[in-house]
Parts: C-alpha cells; sequence; structure tokens
C-alpha cells in the first residue's frame, strides 16, 4: 500500500517527456513496445537501441533502466548491465528483480572486491533513506510540511488541542527526517565506478606512463573519488587508489 | 543426481509395499483367523501364501482401493484369506511375495499362537473377561504383551474399559482395539480385544491390577406373559462391571552386564553404511547406522563409533521410527554423520557394535557392522568443506535442487516511461510547494493578527482606511463637482476632508472646525504649511456652503490634485508620527 501510495504520489506529478522534445518522431510507448517484443524475440541489439533511444528522449525510469541492463546483460555486457541495474536501483530501489538480477550479474564478474553497498546494519537503521529514491523523498517531505504548516493553520483559528499538538510535532519530525534526508541525497550522492571493458589498467597517476598500480575487471564496482581532465581516481575498499580513464568506466552517482 | 537417485529410490519404496495382517495372533482350534494381504503398487497378480500346512487356507476375495492424492493415483489391492488352524502351537507364516512394478516384494513375517480350545477360559454367562500377558516370569526391561479381552454373548449398548495402572511397568500402546469371534465350549463368543506392550522396570513380584469393563447389556424385560414374555419383553439395557482378574509377575534381573551394554533388551540389529569408500582431503562421506529390533526400542542410544580421529565429524539429528502395529513393540533408529577426512592415506573404520541383552537365550550378544576401509586421497586445492551430501532431506523434507540459473524477465507495463528521478526542471515546483504552505500560514497569521488588533482598537483600523476611503471619495468628489456645481461639491468636499481628519486623528471628524483640525494636527507634529492648507480648504468648503464665493480653492484644489497629496501627506506624517511614539 505505502508502496502504491507513494508510486501515485510520484507520478501524479510527473508527466510522460514530451516526445517531442529530442526525437519527434519517437512515440515513447510503441517504441518500448517494439523493444520488449524485440527483446523476447531474442534480437537484443535492437532491443538495445530502442532502450537507449528512449533514455535518449528523456525517460527517467527504474523499470527502463532494468530492461536496458537485462539487455547488456544478454549481449554479454557485464559493465554496462551493473551500471545500468545500479541506476535503476535508485530509482527503484523496492522492486526486487532488480536486486535479484543484480545479484546475478555480480556472481558473473571476476574481482573478488565487495560492491559499494551501504551495509546491512545501516541500510537497516536508516531504511527509509535507501528504501526511497530522491523523488519519494522529496514527495513525502513536501507532504509533511504541507501538513505541518496547515496544522499552525489550524491553530490560529482554532483551540490548540493535545493530540493536535503530537501530530504537528510528528509531521515536523518526517518533515526534518526526510528534509535531511533529501539533502543528503542531492548533496552527497554515491560515487559509483563500474569497470567496462574485460579488463583495465588502474595507473598511479593521470597518465599511461605512470605506474600500472593494479588490474580492475568488468562489472566491478568501485568508488570514485575525483575527476581530473580524461581520468577518475577510483578507491578499493582496502584503501588502494589509483587512476583510470574516463571511457573505461561507467561513473554514477547515485 | 545423488540426490534425485535417493529420492527416487525412497519414493519407489514407499509406494511398493507388501503388507501382511492378521485379525488376532492368538487362536483356538475351533477359531478362524482372517488374514489381509495388502499390495500398494500397480499389481494385480495374487500374492504367493508361504507353505501354511498347519491351516487350512479359504480365499475370501479382493478389495481395490484407488486414491488421487495431488494429482498422483496410488492404487492398493487388499486379498483377504480365512486361516482355520489344523493343530495347537506357534506357527511362523513366513514372508507372503508379490510382484509389484517388476519387483518382488516381501511382507513382514509374522506368528500365529494357536491353543487347545480347553485352555479357553472358563465362560461365566454371557459376559466375561480375560487378562493375560505373553510372559508370566519375564527379565527386567524385556517387552511383553499383556492381552485384555471381554467375551460377550449379549448386544452392548456402550461398553468402557478401565486399565489398570501399570506401576512399575513402563507402557506402549500395541496395536488398535480388535474385534472377532471365539468359539468357547462350544459357544460362539463376541471378543474385543485391547493390547498394551509393557516394560518392567523392577525387580521381584510385580502385580498387575484389575481391569474392569463397564458394559450396557441389552436385555428383554419380562412382562409377566409366560412363556411368551421374554420373546415379547421390551428391550432394555443393565449397567454391569465385568472384571479381568489381576496378574502377578515375577521379574527377573538381568544378569551383570557388559561394560559396553547399551540398556536394550531384545533383539537388536546394526547395519551401517557409507557413501563412498574414496574421497579426496575436504570432500564428505555420509555415514549411516541404523539400529532396529524388537524390544525396549524407543531406547536405542547412539552406538559408539570408534577411528573418526582421522575425520571430522557433523552428526545430524537422529531419525527414530516405533512399530506399534504388529505383535510388538519394534523400531528402528537411523543416526547419520558427515565424515570430512583430514589428512591423505587409508583409513579403516572399524566395526560398530552396539550390546544388548536377549531374553530368549538369556545372555548377552553384541551387534555388529562391517569394517569400512576408506581410500582418502590428497586434495586438489586448499580444504573446502563440502557438506552437500549432509544436506540430504534426513526427515522428509526434499532440498531444492537448482536446475538453472538465469535472470528474471523483463518489466513490459507503460510505467516504464514515467520519469521517476527529481529532475532540475522541476526544482521550482517543488520549491514553490515547499514554500507555499509556509507562506500562506505567514499571510494568514498576519491577517489574523490584524483582525485581532482592530478588535481591541477601532481607531487604529479607522486610521489605517482613512486615506484609501478618503481617495476614493475624492474621485466621487470629481464627479458630483462636474455633475452639480460648486456647492454640492463643496459638501461633500467639506465632509470627505472631516472624516479623514477625524479617521487620522482619531476623533469625531464632522464636529471639527478649521481651528480644532490645525490644533490637534499640530499636536500630531504635522508641518504648519499642511495645517494652513487644511485650513484654507475647510475655510473654503464652508464658505461655499453657504454662498459665498471661495469656490475658486475647492475648484483648484479638485483639479490640480492637490487635495489629494494634501491627505497623502497628512497621513503618512501620522503615521511617521505614531511609529515614532511607539518607537
Amino acid at each position: 500500500m505505502i508502496h502504491a501510495t507513494l508510486l501515485l504520489l510520484s507520478l501524479s506529478s510527473a508527466p510522460v517527456p514530451a516526445a517531442t522534445t529530442a526525437t519527434p518522431a519517437l512515440d515513447p510507448a510503441t517504441t518500448f513496445v517494439q523493444a520488449n517484443e524485440a527483446y523476447s524475440a531474442g534480437d537484443y541489439d535492437k532491443a538495445l537501441t530502442l532502450y537507449l533511444k528512449l533514455i535518449d528522449a528523456g525517460v527517467r525510469n527504474g523499470h527502463l533502466w532494468y530492461n536496458l541492463a537485462n539487455t547488456h546483460l544478454r549481449r554479454g555486457e557485464l559493465g554496462p548491465a551493473i551500471a545500468a541495474y545500479l541506476r535503476s536501483r535508485s530509482l527503484i530501489p523496492r522492486h526486487q528483480d532488480v536486486h535479484a538480477n543484480l545479484a546475478f550479474a555480480r556472481k558473473s564478474t571476476k574481482d573478488a572486491i565487495a560492491p559499494p553497498d551501504p551495509g546491512a546494519a545501516l541500510s537497516t537503521v536508516f531504511f527509509w533513506y535507501y528504501a526511497l529514491n530522491a523523488r519519494e523523498t522529496a514527495t513525502l517531505f513536501v507532504i509533511c510540511n504541507a501538513v505541518f504548516w496547515f496544522l499552525l493553520i489550524v491553530r490560529i483559528y482554532r483551540r490548540q488541542t493535545e493530540i493536535l499538538r503530537w501530530i504537528a510535532i510528528s509531521t515536523l519530525l518526517f518533515a526534518l527526517i526526510f528534509g535531511v534526508s533529501l539533502a543528503l541525497k542531492v548533496a552527497t550522492p554515491r560515487r559509483v565506478a563500474v569497470v567496462i571493458p574485460s579488463e583495465i589498467a588502474v595507473y598511479s597517476g593521470t597518465s599511461q606512463d605512470t605506474v600500472v598500480r593494479f588490474k580492475l575487471h568488468a562489472g566491478t564496482e568501485v568508488r570514485w573519488l575525483e575527476r581530473r581532465d580524461r581520468w577518475f581516481r577510483l578507491a578499493l575498499p582496502d584503501g588502494n587508489q589509483g587512476w583510470v580513464l574516463e571511457d573505461q568506466v561507467t561513473t554514477l552517482t547515485l | 543426481m545423488l540426490l534425485t537417485l535417493m529420492g527416487l529410490l525412497m519414493c519407489s519404496q514407499a509406494r511398493a509395499e507388501v503388507r501382511a495382517s492378521v485379525d488376532r495372533n492368538e487362536v483356538t482350534t475351533q477359531d478362524q483367523v482372517v488374514l489381509t494381504v495388502e499390495l500398494d503398487g500397480a499389481s494385480s497378480d495374487e500374492p504367493t501364501l508361504p507353505p501354511l500346512n498347519d491351516f487350512e487356507v479359504y480365499s475370501r476375495g479382493t478389495t481395490q482401493q484407488i486414491q488421487i492424492i495431488n494429482g498422483q493415483t496410488s492404487r492398493s489391492l487388499a486379498f483377504t484369506y480365512i486361516l482355520v488352524p489344523k493343530r495347537t502351537g506357534t506357527f511362523e507364516i513366513g514372508a507372503i511375495t508379490a510382484d509389484i512394478d517388476g519387483h518382488t516384494e516381501a511382507s513382514q513375517p509374522f506368528s500365529i499362537r494357536v491353543i487347545a480350545n480347553d485352555k479357553q477360559p472358563q465362560s461365566s454367562g454371557d459376559l466375561f473377561a480375560t487378562a493375560s500377558v505373553s510372559k508370566s516370569s519375564p527379565y527386567r526391561s524385556e517387552q511383553i504383551i499383556y492381552t485384555l479381552r471381554l467375551f460377550t454373548r449379549v448386544r452392548i449398548a456402550e461398553a468402557s474399559v478401565e486399565v489398570p495402572n501399570f506401576d512399575g511397568f513402563m507402557v506402549e500402546e500395541l496395536g488398535e482395539q480388535k474385534s472377532y469371534e471365539s468359539v468357547v465350549r462350544g459357544q460362539t463368543y463376541r471378543v474385543n480385544e485391547f493390547r498394551r506392550a509393557l516394560f518392567p522396570q523392577e525387580t521381584g513380584q510385580l502385580p498387575i491390577g484389575p481391569a474392569a469393563f463397564t458394559v450396557e447389556a441389552v436385555e428383554r424385560r419380562s412382562d409377566g406373559f409366560g412363556g411368551f414374555g421374554g420373546f415379547l419383553g421390551r428391550l432394555q439395557t443393565r449397567s454391569r462391571v465385568i472384571r479381568a482378574a489381576p496378574i502377578e509377575l515375577n521379574v527377573r534381573p538381568l544378569p551383570t552386564p557388559p561394560q559396553a551394554f547399551s540398556g536394550l533388551v531384545g533383539q537388536f540389529h546394526i547395519n551401517a553404511q557409507l557413501s563412498k569408500s574414496r574421497l579426496k582431503v575436504g570432500e564428505s562421506a555420509s555415514l549411516t547406522v541404523t539400529v532396529s529390533g524388537v524390544g525396549n526400542a524407543q531406547m536405542i542410544p547412539e552406538p559408539a563409533i570408534d577411528g573418526l580421529e582421522a575425520f571430522k565429524s557433523y552428526d545430524d539429528k537422529p531419525e527414530s521410527k516405533i512399530e506399534r502395529s504388529g505383535a510388538a513393540i519394534a523400531g528402528q533408529r537411523v543416526f547419520r554423520k558427515a565424515l570430512v577426512p583430514i589428512q591423505a592415506g587409508t583409513v579403516t573404520l572399524p566395526p560398530i557394535t552396539l550390546s544388548y541383552f536377549d531374553p530368549n537365550t538369556g545372555n548377552y550378544r553384541t551387534a555388529k557392522s562391517q569394517a569400512f576401509p576408506i581410500q582418502v586421497d590428497p586434495s586438489d586445492g586448499k580444504e573446502e568443506l563440502k557438506l552437500t551430501e549432509f544436506a540430504t532431506p534426513l526427515s522428509g523434507k526434499v532440498a531444492v535442487t537448482m536446475l538453472g540459473d538465469d535472470i528474471l524477465g523483463q518489466h513490459t507495463t507503460l510505467d516504464a516511461l514515467i520519469s521517476q528521478d527529481l529532475a532540475q526542471r522541476d526544482l521550482p515546483r517543488w520549491g514553490g510547494l515547499t514554500i507555499g504552505p509556509i507562506l500562506l500560514f505567514a499571510g494568514l497569521s498576519f491577517l489574523r493578527r490584524r483582525v485581532e488588533q482592530d478588535a481591541v482598537d477601532g481607531a487604529a483600523k479607522r486610521r489605517r482606511h482613512a486615506l484609501r476611503n478618503a481617495l476614493r471619495n475624492l474621485r466621487e468628489l470629481k464627479k458630483i463637482h462636474q455633475k452639480s456645481g460648486n456647492k454640492e461639491a463643496a459638501i461633500f468636499a467639506s465632509r470627505l476632508l472631516r472624516e479623514f481628519l477625524g479617521a487620522e486623528l482619531a476623533v469625531e471628524g464632522l464636529a471639527l472646525t478649521p481651528r480644532d483640525a490645525a490644533l490637534r494636527l499640530e499636536s500630531e507634529g504635522i508641518h504648519s504649511d499642511c495645517i494652513t492648507q487644511v485650513q484654507e480648504l475647510l475655510s473654503a468648503c464652508d464658505a461655499a456652503q453657504y454662498g459665498h464665493d471661495h469656490a475658486g480653492i475647492l475648484e483648484h484644489s479638485i483639479a490640480d490634485n492637490s487635495m489629494r497629496t494634501l491627505m497623502q501627506r497628512i497621513d503618512r506624517e501620522v503615521r511617521a508620527s505614531a511609529g515614532s511614539r511607539l518607537s
């Protein structure tokens, strides 16, 4: 029910992007159906092209990223698949299909590196932070904020009762929680880099003349710290760091 | 694959089965025994009976039962035979065999005891009860069968039985109540039989108290019509208590036991199986030890297994099965261990032994399994425990086998086209939704405060609205001046100005004379040129009302908006004065 409500709230103010913004001839619904049919028929090249068209047209939807990730995986592109699953998970974090397929894809990675996911304790204590996407968090913040101020308006015209006071305090608390969560999501997103080629070299500096510190393989997820020109600085869980060229990783801010 | 094969094997064993049962195990030479042979499976051939030279055998037909459970059809056939004993004695009935699904299955053997008719209990009328034990001087913990029978030749409407307490015994239910007919001294009785398995826990003289049946016997009441009375009399019930005599047992102690005595008394066997005789270090093999037998099978302990020093050993929960439907309590207990060799080499597990007391021979005996030589090869890499065999279902549950692994399918609803991110283009809307309620609250709070202030201080409200009202009336004044001429305009202007001044100065404006107005404006700190203008204007209005020709000043004030400017200035200066007073 909560899921449905959140979906409803988030959808009510989220119109389908106009197809005419990017490619005037693109009909999103038709393209999506065609992409799914191509996928079902095993034509993964066509499915990939059509899904990418929709994304280029501005559609930012977790289900679409999920379908794209499946298509990448069918084509044997582990890195792009995992990157797309991560994008999908950030938009539909409670959908079990995404978690299952991401886990499936991760089984195929070569490097024994734990993905930079939040720990079980963290995701249990701050469950709302990880179970809601940014839009849902914003929606809840706006609702709680509006209810709080509405209750204050009621207080102007009616004698304040104890229950109204506690409801107002509760909604203020929730508004603060969702507001802070939203601020953290926007201000400090998780930075994840996913390795795209089957193997990449990670250098000690922003030049291919520097020492190769270590190598990573397709699908491996690591944190990225900064960008300098065409280079990204990666950090492994054990603290080791190095630089990679931008075209060798997909960098995400989730 | 191994699990699947084992599962299939277990499945087929469970479905193809031959079961043989008799309605009673003890009869006289004048009685009959009903033998029922049940075949579970697809066979329709008649079972093969063992040689039954001591009985006359008559077939009583076949019944068939078909069950459909969870879509699985199972078929069972029951062949019924009547066995009429030819002589007295205890006769072992061997295994009854039948071909089921291409396999030959056999039933468990059992025995029937035939006693002479004169050894039957002395009858005492239409109703009597007997109690007997299979052995009057058993060993301690030896299984004996206590049999309680109720013989009736009258109709019984209702009956209940009160069994003895069996103090000093461990008691187990044995089979269901049986009902059959028996001939006692030429009379046919309906017999109801109850049995218990008793295990004496004390030695010496051990009594079993009397058992009692309370029955409601149906009788015909005599109605006084002589010989016809019994025939024509009405039916009635009479409550009667029928007692079976108590029994005294002489329980013998067990001889001095050996050190390894397990506490089991009866006939027991031990069987051990090892899933692999060759494995690598780190791999696991499953050792299954089954102890089964007749006697106090509930007490079967885990047999000691020597030679496990070379293994890591992981125990599983033992599995017990007690059979209570036969002539005596029998059962088995299965112990399973996962053995993981620690080092390479040849290891031999010695035979597993179990010491028990056999009351038939009066001696302690030792059941023994075979030895297991195991070849342990070095592992390929570092040790990795593979306990897959240990995960074999042990209690009827079946382990889920993953047959394939794949991703889950596409999401096909058009919801996938609705944006779910927090786009930058939407930020103004989110900001508006956030700030909107705050602004609404602020506005409403301000209005509320204003209303409250007005309620307390009416003069403040008048002052606040003074200029607005005056300016509105000034537009009206212009119209009146154009339409009605100087006199009407002067009346209206006088009223307008006085009301304005009254509102600004918080006094009754219409009563103000030019001098009063000047004094009050002066006290409010209004500039003198304003005061002078006000005095002139008021005087001009008054004069114009009464016909004097001062209309020029009024006309001039209306035309060049100097009256408007004057009022705006006064309003501003009065507000400034009020503000400075407050501060």
